[in-house]
């Protein structure tokens, strides 16, 4: 690293608070809107740390998918035993 | 009047024919269990026969059901996961994904960096190996963080409505879910690749 780029990263870094808190606000700006000085924190934040920039893409990424779920496992289904059973005891519960 | 959609004995084999594998696809997707999952199916048939009379043939049968299956896993939640007498919470541990001591603006702990990750499956067979492999990482996580996580991620339901159903604070549903993120991140670079 560059003495100057130190210099950078050191001046940032008395900008924005340490990683543990940037992806809390990260992951906090996934379910709620955030102030204008902690989303300025985040973007100084990732303009230095490509860490916490791949956290935030991974998130991203897992609840793209997670959010399909129901339509991408399609496979998922009751197997024979299951189905017997679901039917065996709902008839028993309806004649009881 | 028209006639509605009745269950008898004649018939209830082919409602579990007709809706068996859909109610069993979304409880197992939100409890990750398989016999709990047939349980909750179960009970939501035994509740919809029992209610029938009060359905008004306005939703499809369907969403009928969904609603009642909805209702039966969130009363899971509030009396198996996030029962009052349960005391021991883990959302107060500390994280080991960062070293408060690092010097430096960084301070993930070594060897806890994020890797860059292969995520942007591009063919519907890889998007499916890896939400498994998501969905097998959600069934590790403490049973709490998985059920705000699995209410917020695939119901998509909104920190508020969270907060009422399980009767707990927004900000604590904040924390548990950026725990469960962070768990769930660690978990996937475990098993899956990284890019070339």
């Amino acid at each position: 690293m560059s003495f100057y780029k130190k210099i950078m990263v050191w001046f940032l870094d008395k900008l924005t608070p340490g990683c543990e808190v940037i992806t809390e606000k990260i992951s906090q700006s996934l379910d709620k809107k955030l102030s204008f000085k902690e989303k300025l924190q985040i973007k100084i934040h990732l303009f230095y740390c490509e860490f916490c920039l791949r956290y935030q893409k991974q998130i991203l990424a897992m609840r793209k998918l997670v959010q399909k779920s129901d339509a991408l496992l399609e496979e998922i289904t009751l197997n024979h035993a299951q189905k017997e059973r679901l039917k065996k005891n709902l008839k028993k519960k309806l004649e009881s | 009047m028209k006639t509605k959609e009745t269950v008898s004995v004649n018939n209830t084999d082919q409602w579990v024919d007709l809706y068996g594998d859909m109610l069993y696809r979304f409880a197992l997707l939100r409890v990750g269990n398989e016999q709990m999952a047939e349980d909750l199916v179960q009970e939501t048939f035994y509740s919809a026969l029992k209610s029938q009379k009060t359905f008004r043939g306005e939703s499809s049968v369907k969403t009928w059901l969904i609603s009642i299956l909805k209702r039966k896993i969130i009363d899971y939640y509030r009396t198996n996961i996030f029962k009052k007498s349960d005391e021991q919470s883990s959302e107060n541990a500390v994280l080991p994904d960062f070293d408060l001591e690092r010097k430096g603006p960084i301070s993930w702990r070594e060897g806890y960096e994020p890797q860059d990750l292969a995520l942007n499956a591009e063919d519907e067979l890889e998007r499916q190996e890896l939400l498994k492999t998501i969905l097998k990482c959600i069934d590790g996580l403490p049973p709490k963080w998985a059920a705000v996580f699995r209410l917020r991620e695939i119901d998509q339901r909104s920190s508020d409505e969270i907060s009422k159903e399980l009767e707990i604070s927004a900000s604590n549903i904040w924390v548990i879910l950026h725990r469960a993120r962070t768990e769930l991140r660690r978990c996937l670079e475990k098993h899956w690749f990284r890019t070339k």
